[in-house]
């Protein structure tokens, strides 16, 4: 398998070969799928995971009546990565009960092996039954030419590798630096990629996983399996659950190999993941498909004279199909709804009385936010006079439908309804651009822009951005983030947070979507951009800096900002909202003190929305006249 | 011996709506499929105004009437939202706190709207055309879901 591509996201099983300049090396490839319930068994042994693994799985299987979580095979696949942070690590055995963290062994360790010359590759797959035959590895050439994309963070999908459904047995081992044998690597991947068979059997495994995942939600009722389905889901599941662990530890035996720079390894571990993992797989592989990918950029970013990827393809439909997953998004699940009725909700309270009206939103997308606030507006027994939104944004055509959308909105409510579009970044919005104006009661929507501001090491970008803030004389400021620690400094603590955090959301989209939806692809690929970002990018370009709660708290109370608090009927209309959707997982919970509202799925949190009002203004009569 | 008239509902339409408000959703729909004039008066969006905020107190303000008008009505409000969301929650929810039904009913308003203004998007944000055969699943979709109360 010379080829390492990762098609995604509704062109996987595109085999243009031609597209693609392999990131090297190497066909590992697994065998035959039928073996993989053993290969990945052994695979394991040697990785030290399984022997707990199997005894913790089967113990899940009891009292985890959705079939598949993603979480469990993040937090799996994570305790064995030597480099992370204790703290996660403690973190993830607590949540599963799981004692088993000390003893597992570090993948690294066999890795390292790695290049002492494919030692560990020979014991590892020496067990498996099909091809004895040694494998290849070919370690990255000098030859690798790089033109990889500017690191405009947000490439779209790359091509990274085919279908793990071609795959066939290669197999050849060669001294680890022959850079030659690759050429006769290629043919013999192509040749085996046809064969049907293998793909068959792939397919096989493929639904039966389907089957697993449909039958554990089945009928879109029931989230919970009854007993006699749960027998067979959980044989089913094991399976899915071996592929999961094996993906995930993959995973992280690369992160660990970009950290310790073991070209050949890297290699080595795109190539299987590629191989492996696939967008239109179950959850997991399709984010362990994402996570390939950014890891492809990301290592391509670091060495570019060793790996090569090709362009990425639409880049100019980027913001469209953004557009168009995020209301997908807003469809099924009920994040964007959580996030904007809460929102909505306590800007209702701060604006009560108040007769002139100003919405200052960062990056208002299409506006789906605005039109149930517009109707509790024009609800009101004294509707305001003038509603103003001056909407902040990327697109100058997205800012001009959406900006004449809500005003046939506003028109139909009989609100009287201004629109001010300002096509700028965030760190260029300057006061004078925001239409503010006298005896207005003024609000900042910050929906998941705060924390592209935390590129800046010493906190420039976000005093300035408070700065502008404050600057508008706002009654209060909307927030709501990511509720995680994706900012850490170095890789490995990254990804193993956000392999929880995305493994959480593509849970949750697994509930409301079936695989095969293009729908769910659109969606999942708008997270894969979030993720691409946190894990290929550093410095400036790293946008996606979530940071915890707590953490935003000081930050907000360093700016100036005092939290205004969250009451009761924000959260009564957060639990009426949840209960309406079928399934029971998502919770919303207060934070430190009614301060916030965070959601979570199941036990891992997703977003939190919390209100603040500049300090000298809270609590004092604002700076702005009343009414009258 | 006088004969005594004999009483006709139909003649007395101002009492007939009387009662007919007071009849649940299902109910309505039932009534809706006895004659031309029971049909007509069910079509009269006010019957359904009832139906939406009954129990709701306070009474929400005059000026919603207006609102949900101009995105529809009555009757679409209450078949696209109020009766799913009140499947949906199920009785228990709705015993609690008096004012729950409030935020219950201000819930469906909003979701409402949202239906509403994807609807108007017709294209806008791109996404209009594309979405093709998911157009067709409005934000309310979820709503249709069978769950299990």
């Amino acid at each position: 398998m010379s080829t390492q591509r990762l098609d995604l996201p509704c062109s996987f099983s595109r085999k243009d070969t031609s597209r693609t300049q392999p990131i090297r090396p190497v066909g590992l490839s697994v065998e035959n799928p039928i073996e993989s319930k053993a290969s990945t068994r052994s695979l394991k042994q040697n990785i030290r995971l399984l022997p707990l693994a199997t005894s913790t799985q089967t113990v899940k299987e009891e009292f985890w009546e959705k079939g598949k979580s993603l979480k469990r095979f993040a937090d799996q696949g994570l305790v064995d990565e030597s480099c992370i942070n204790r703290a996660k690590r403690k973190r993830g055995s607590i949540e599963y009960g799981r004692s088993d963290t000390n003893d597992e062994d570090s993948e690294g360790l066999s890795l390292r092996r790695l290049d002492a010359g494919n030692f560990w590759f020979q014991s590892s797959f020496a067990c498996q039954n099909p091809p004895q035959v040694p494998f290849a590895l070919t370690c990255s050439g000098e030859e690798e030419r790089v033109c990889y994309v500017p690191s405009e963070v947000i490439s779209p999908p790359l091509p990274l590798s085919n279908n793990p459904w071609l795959e066939s047995v290669i197999t050849e081992i060669t001294d680890l630096g022959e850079k030659d044998v690759e050429a006769s690597h290629r043919p013999v991947k192509e040749v085996s990629g046809s064969s049907t068979s293998s793909e068959s059997h792939s397919l096989g495994l493929n639904q039966t996983e389907n089957a697993a995942e449909h039958e554990v939600h089945g009928g879109s009722g029931n989230p919970y399996p009854h007993e006699g389905t749960s027998v067979e889901a959980s044989e089913e599941d094991n399976q899915g659950e071996h592929q999961g662990f094996e993906l995930v530890s993959l995973l992280t035996a690369c992160v660990e190999a970009i950290g310790t720079k073991e070209i050949a390894a890297i290699n080595h571990f795109i190539a299987r993941l590629g191989d492996l993992a696939s967008p239109k797989g179950s959850s997991i592989s399709r984010l362990t498909a994402y996570y390939t990918e950014a890891l492809a950029l990301r290592v391509t970013r670091l060495w570019p004279h060793i790996f090569h990827i090709t362009t990425p393809r639409e880049l100019d439909r980027f913001d469209d199909d953004f557009g168009t997953a995020l209301r997908l998004f807003n469809q099924v699940s009920p994040i964007p709804k959580f996030v904007h009725f809460t929102a909505n909700e306590i800007l209702l309270r701060a604006f009560e009385g108040k007769d002139r009206v100003h919405i200052i939103d960062f990056d208002i997308k299409q506006g789906l936010q605005w039109p149930s606030f517009f109707q509790s507006l024009a609800s009101r027994n004294n509707p305001p006079s003038n509603v103003r939104i001056t909407g902040i944004g990327e697109s100058k055509q997205q800012l001009n439908e959406t900006g004449d959308r809500l005003a046939g909105f506003a028109e139909a409510l009989n609100l009287p309804f201004e629109f001010h579009p300002v096509v700028d970044r965030l760190e260029d919005v300057r006061l004078w651009m925001l239409h503010v104006k006298e005896r207005e009661g003024v609000a900042v929507n910050c929906i998941f822009q705060l924390h592209k501001m935390l590129y800046d090491a010493n906190g420039g970008a976000l005093r300035d951005f408070f700065g502008l803030i404050r600057s508008t004389n706002p009654t209060v400021v909307l927030m709501a983030e990511q509720e995680a620690e994706h900012n850490a400094p170095n890789l490995e603590t990254r990804v193993a947070n956000s392999l929880k955090y995305y493994s959480a959301i593509f849970d949750s989209i697994d509930c409301s979507l079936p695989l095969d939806s293009p729908a769910r692809i659109k969606i999942e690929d708008m997270f894969a951009r979030e993720i691409r970002n946190i894990v290929a990018c550093e410095g400036s370009d790293r946008i996606e800096r979530h940071e915890s709660f707590e953490k935003w708290k000081k930050l907000m109370e360093e700016g100036g900002f005092l939290c205004t608090g969250i009451r009761e009927r924000e959260m009564l209309q957060s639990q009426l909202l949840l209960k309406m959707y079928s399934f029971e997982n998502y919770t919303v919970k207060k934070q430190g003190q009614d301060s916030a509202l965070t959601l979570s799925w199941l036990d891992q949190p997703l977003y939190t929305v919390s209100a603040w009002a500049p300090i000298d203004v809270a609590g004092s009569s604002s700076s702005f006249s009343q009414p009258g | 011996k006088e004969k005594r008239p004999k009483f006709c509902i139909n003649d007395h339409v101002d009492i007939l709506i009387e009662i007919l408000k007071r009849l649940d959703g299902r109910s309505l729909g039932v009534a809706a499929s006895v004659c031309r004039l029971w049909c007509n008066i069910t079509r009269n969006d006010s019957i359904w105004e009832d139906l939406c905020f009954s129990h709701v107190s306070p009474s929400p303000p005059r000026a919603v009437r207006p609102v949900v008008v101009a995105l529809g009505g009555y009757k679409k409000l209450y078949m696209g939202c109020v009766r799913p969301v009140q499947s949906r929650l199920g009785e228990s929810e709705r015993v609690g706190r008096a004012w729950t039904r409030d935020v219950e009913v201000q819930l469906s308003l909003s979701l409402f709207c949202v239906d509403y203004y994807e609807r108007l998007g017709g294209g806008g944000g791109g996404g209009g055309g594309r979405f093709g055969g998911d157009a067709s699943a409005s934000s309310l979709m979820f709503l249709c879901k069978p769950v299990n109360v």
